[in-house]
């Protein structure tokens, strides 16, 4: 990918995951969210009186985050992220996720500030609606890593 | 009854709880995580490759808040907070039953590493009225969480838009 360019409205690739019990429980426990909602059916479903365990919200950072890395590599520094869960991801559901580039700004010579709004759609519903900030350095030298920014300097 | 309690009324503005470095952080418990979420980013598995960019392997951002997440159990424990403790405490406080998070937003500032001891404070800052919801008659409220290492570094800052209710008989 050349960071160069890439514009406004460009698209980034779409990516699906499909659920499962198994994957929405692991995604709370090592998130260590103990709570019954993310692990026990039935008390979703009687108690909380949801259609299923529902995935956490740690998971769904876990999984907006890594969308964004695996398109901007492992070089790129996620500045700020904010979602908003619309419905619940429960098991099996197919998510399909969508981005597109909204603002491009200057962070240093060698970084830029990449803006980025997310759609993870079910059954083509948007069931999560997020928005990232993300720096991207202008090549892999690791001299312009995002990473190696004094604490002064990283602004996000 | 709509108005709140006082008790409620005099957490705003104020930190309410915090969590003083429950845990240590490891590369085995976030590498569980990306296992959960199938994430190979080499920062987080990769030392060779972390060690170019960031100065070594580095947790990854959406495990932020499970850094202040105690033990489900451990020996000799008393009273142990439950994550986000303060929104416990505010359901409890209002009488409201059942709660869900609506929102987040996170900003990250310096990485998180193994070894690193995070300390969090949780402060409310808003509380609405009580209104009908699509799940019951309940409240909305934000609260915002400082995130802090052992160096006294920010680590990160998180507001959480949640909502709690009583369902609908």
């Amino acid at each position: 990918m050349n960071i160069n360019e890439i514009e406004v409205g460009y698209k980034l690739p779409v990516f699906t995951s499909k659920t499962s019990v198994k994957s929405i429980q692991m995604g709370a426990i090592t998130s260590r969210d103990w709570q019954p909602l993310h692990r026990d059916q039935t008390w979703s479903k009687e108690v909380g009186k949801l259609p299923d365990i529902i995935m956490n919200n740690y998971t769904y950072s876990g999984w907006l985050s890594r969308y964004i890395t695996d398109w901007a590599g492992p070089s790129s520094r996620i500045g700020e992220l904010d979602f908003k869960m619309i419905t619940p991801i429960i098991p099996n559901d197919l998510m399909v996720f969508q981005g597109e580039i909204t603002k491009i700004s200057k962070c240093t010579k060698n970084i830029t500030w990449f803006f980025i709004d997310i759609s993870i759609l079910v059954q083509d519903n948007k069931v999560t609606d997020s928005s990232a900030k993300v720096a991207i350095p202008h090549n892999n030298n690791p001299v312009n890593s995002p990473w190696k920014l004094k604490k002064e300097d990283w602004n996000p | 009854m709509n108005s709140l309690p006082e008790k409620v009324q005099n957490w705003i503005g104020k930190v309410v709880v915090t969590e003083k470095e429950v845990i240590t952080v490891e590369k085995g418990l976030w590498q569980n995580y990306c296992a959960a979420i199938e994430d190979g980013n080499d920062l987080y598995w990769n030392s060779e490759v972390a060690l170019e960019y960031t100065d070594g392997l580095i947790s990854p951002p959406g495990m932020l808040p499970s850094w202040s997440a105690s033990n489900e159990w451990e020996p000799n424990q008393k009273d142990r907070n439950r994550p986000m403790e303060l929104h416990f405490l505010l359901k409890e406080a209002l009488n409201l039953e059942l709660g869900i998070v609506a929102g987040i937003k996170f900003k990250y500032f310096e990485p998180v590493r193994s070894g690193d001891k995070i300390t969090s404070e949780q402060k409310l800052m808003s509380v609405s009225e009580l209104m009908e919801t699509k799940l019951g008659l309940g409240r909305k409220w934000n609260i915002d969480v400082i995130y802090t290492n052992q160096n006294k570094d920010l680590v990160g800052l998180q507001s959480v838009r949640m909502m709690a209710y009583t369902k609908n008989k």
